[in-house]
């Protein structure tokens, strides 16, 4: 799978890691302007019983499991995008519940954990024009190590990148 | 008895059909979204039995659309999300979930402007 | 120092994805300078690319991570990638320049929505037209216009006002419903010739029924996507309800993406199926979008509605390519001796030329009358066309950009568009289809019609000076300007100039493979 995903058509993974950044972008522009640099609000009406419990008791497993895609999508199915996909539900679990507030849109981490994945990627990517002759190869030897790390960030890049795409727009006034 | 790769291939395209007839024939946005997402689905799920079969020719099983349809899917729910994310806006805007003809516009008659 | 000029396409993609990675990071204070620096560099890749592309006198090649399709994906600029990809450089830049003023946080503000949204998104969209011009896979080029997709439409949300809320999400829904065409059509390909490399397709499609669904599906998709008649109606509320500076890009070349998708698709991907009677479809529906557009745009009260029909109409002109470029009586002749491939490749270097022209010159015209539109709609609180009584005295340049980019438009020499025009009526002459010459001159006078509905009273209207309540900057008038006299000098370019489309056709490599 990685060997699809991360080399022969790097490109289509990157753009994919890219493509969530516009999306984002354009839910969180419908926010009304007095809403901006404020927090999305995510959740159930009526928090309560079961999906706390829930959000209580799964995110440890579900966490363990995201790592777990993520660091098998090497030579198993898997991958950033499953982990990813994995973590952000337990995300938007604890946040239904109440058990958490989503964090305010204007947050410096948040953008830099947003784009830390493509920016990661974009990176190495403009590296191997130096050290393997071209955009998106990896230099020999050191493919396996370039292509984890770049599956860690993405993996959390994703994972923020889809919560926040299920939180939607802010609709707090900023503090 | 059938196979899986016929079966599936029947299931995307059943898919398929339905989630083109909701996406052209139903006005109402939200079931348009859906309606997407079905049509969606049935896509990747042909991508798939494609990969199938290249793994029925003899072929290790074809990885490159298993690949493609990932992306797809973070694509289809990138999407699914900016459209739900407009459709909430305009109901809090309008108090309704549906586009009319805007009577703003001197639009000729429009036999299809949902389509 | 020396390098490989095909390190250009990495730069064309990579320029304006850092720039909405840094713009998202530094925010919006300082995302306007970032867009505008790499813009500029942008500018300088994108000529570097066109005399590149002259100089080698064939396509440039870049195969992403090293490896070669079918395994890998390629990147690739022929003459018409390169031209597409030196336009939008232009026009991206001239709106940057021309939005400046108008999305930014004022310094000891916290960011405001806008000051981000605008430049990241504008970045994206410059991204995503440079992938669609340059990606030489079928799907690369899907998540190519989905990114295109999910740029556009918050552009077009970005007042937040009801009416641009419901044309935004009308215009996604049929984005969407083109994209998931498009895709179905790619994955078809893929399962029937095994790969969704263009080059490779463009060997291996044959002329069955399965590709002929394919060619249906991706060409409905795509002209949902270009707002072809009968798929127009998302365009006009969409374009008409985004901010100037954005309804600009959607409409100068946002819609000319899939269009050029349509063009590579048919004409690359598979020339075989380019037969007589689907060109004669395809130009038949150009020419009923050009007569419905022109008379809906006849029939607006308000400047940008106007603006956005003529959009429509004029878009019409580029699909009568179709059947100019594939002549009927060469397709019969060489079908005979099964060279059918042969045949389709036969082509009309006049009905290409023009076609292009056509596309840049509209792109550079209309993007200068969404901006002209925007200036009026500033200064006096409205764009009701009937109010627009000597405008011309209070903002002079701006009603002279309007005034010579129309002049392009409805193909008035010397302009660009009149030598577009000229050319594929010459061409309609070469390949003795007389009917197309009427739908283009038709065309043309109700353009000028509808154009003068607007530029009489501006020019000439009564004595008393309209109530100007907002001055406009001066230079966001001379910007509007310097695009709308683009538009016209490109009508003093040497024809001969535009035989750079025919760099790298893979039509014309592709000869003679069985």
């Amino acid at each position: 799978m990685t060997g699809v995903l991360l080399a022969y058509r790097a490109i289509d993974t990157l753009l994919e890691a890219v493509v969530l950044l516009p999306a984002l972008l354009g839910v969180w522009s419908l926010a009304p302007d007095r809403y901006w640099g404020g927090a999305p609000i995510l959740r159930h009406s009526r928090p309560a019983g079961a999906l706390t419990l829930f959000a209580q008791v799964l995110p440890p497993f579900g966490i363990i499991v995201g790592i777990y895609l993520c660091w098998n999508g090497a030579d198993q199915p898997g991958g950033a995008f499953q982990g990813g996909a994995v973590l952000a539900a337990m995300w938007v679990l604890v946040l239904l519940a109440g058990l958490a507030e989503a964090p305010p849109v204007s947050r410096r981490g948040l953008r830099w954990l947003l784009i830390a994945g493509s920016a990661v990627f974009l990176i190495i990517g403009l590296a191997g024009i130096r050290l393997a002759d071209a955009f998106l190869a990896y230099p020999a030897g050191y493919a396996k190590p370039f292509i984890l790390t770049i599956e860690l960030v993405l993996t959390l890049s994703i994972a923020v990148a889809l919560g926040l795409l299920i939180a939607g727009p802010p609709a707090r006034l900023p503090s | 008895m059938i196979g899986a790769t016929t079966l599936f291939g029947l299931s995307s395209v059943v898919l398929i059909g339905l989630g083109l007839f909701g996406l052209i024939v139903d006005p109402r946005p939200l079931r348009k979204i859906l309606a997407f997402n079905l049509l969606g689905s049935g896509v990747f799920l042909l991508f798939g039995v494609i990969a199938r079969r290249g793994a029925g020719a003899g072929l290790n099983s074809d990885p490159v659309p298993q690949a493609l349809v990932i992306t797809g899917l973070v694509v289809a729910f990138a999407a699914t999300a900016l459209a739900i994310a407009l459709l909430l806006r305009l109901f809090q805007e309008t108090g309704q979930a549906t586009l009319d003809p805007e009577p703003s516009s001197s639009d000729a008659p429009a036999p299809s402007t949902d389509s | 120092m020396m390098q490989d000029p095909s390190i250009l396409l990495i730069l064309a993609l990579v320029l304006p994805v850092m720039g909405l990675l840094l713009t998202l990071v530094v925010g919006g204070r300082y995302a306007g300078h970032i867009a505008l620096l790499l813009m500029l560099v942008g500018l300088a890749v994108a000529a570097a690319m066109v005399v590149s592309v002259v100089r080698a006198d064939d396509a440039l090649i870049y195969p992403l991570g090293g490896w070669i399709p079918p395994l890998g994906v390629a990147l690739r600029a022929d003459g018409l990638s390169a031209i597409f990809i030196l336009t939008t450089a232009v026009v991206v830049g001239a709106t940057g320049l021309f939005a400046r003023a108008e999305f930014r946080t004022l310094p000891g503000q916290p960011e405001t929505r806008t000051s981000l949204t605008f430049w990241a998104l504008l970045l994206t969209l410059w991204g995503a037209l440079n992938l669609v011009f340059l990606s030489n896979d079928l799907f690369s080029l899907f998540v190519a216009l989905e990114l295109l997709t999910f740029s556009a439409i918050p552009l077009v949300c970005l007042s937040g006002r009801a009416e641009t809320l419901a044309a935004g999400l009308r215009y996604l829904l049929f984005a969407l419903f083109g994209s998931v065409l498009y895709l179905l059509g790619a994955v078809l390909l893929y399962g029937v010739y095994g790969t969704l490399d263009i080059g490779l397709l463009a060997e291996r499609v044959r002329p069955e029924p399965v590709t002929w669904a394919v060619a249906a599906l991706m060409t409905v998709g795509l002209m949902a996507q270009t707002a072809v008649f009968p798929l127009h109606f998302w365009l006009p509320p969409a374009h008409a309800g985004a901010p100037a500076a954005a309804s600009a890009v959607l409409s100068a070349l946002v819609i000319k993406a899939s269009l050029f998708l349509i063009v590579r698709l048919w004409f690359d991907v598979m020339p075989a199926l380019m037969t007589p009677a689907a060109a004669q479809i395809l130009a038949a529906l150009g020419a009923a979008a050009i007569l419905l557009g022109s008379v809906l745009a006849l029939r607006q009260a308000r400047l940008k509605l106007l603006i956005a029909y003529s959009t429509v109409a004029q878009i019409g002109y580029l699909f009568l390519i179709f059947p100019l470029i594939v002549r009927p009586e060469s397709v019969a002749f060489a079908a005979a001796d099964l060279y059918t491939e042969l045949a389709a490749t036969v082509v009309s270097t006049s009905a290409w030329s023009g076609g292009v022209l056509q596309a840049v010159s509209h792109a550079f015209a209309k993007a200068a009358m969404f901006m002209a539109a925007g200036l009026i709609a500033q200064s006096l609180g409205h764009d009701r066309i009937a109010d627009l009584s000597s405008i011309g005295r209070a903002l002079p340049i701006t009603v002279l950009a309007f005034a010579l980019a129309g002049m392009s438009l409805m193909g008035l020499p010397p302009s660009g568009g009149f030598a577009a025009k000229w050319l594929l009526l010459s061409a309609t002459i070469e390949t003795g289809q007389w009917w197309w010459a009427l739908v283009i001159l038709g065309g043309g006078l109700l353009t000028g019609g509808y154009l003068f509905r607007v530029l009489a009273p501006a020019l000439f209207g009564s004595r008393e000076s309209v109530a100007v309540r907002a001055p406009v900057a001066r230079y966001r008038e001379v910007v509007v300007l310097a695009l709308a006299l683009c538009s016209v000098l490109l009508g003093f370019v040497r024809l001969g100039t535009f035989d750079l489309v025919q760099i790298g056709r893979l039509a014309k490599a592709g000869m003679g493979l069985p």
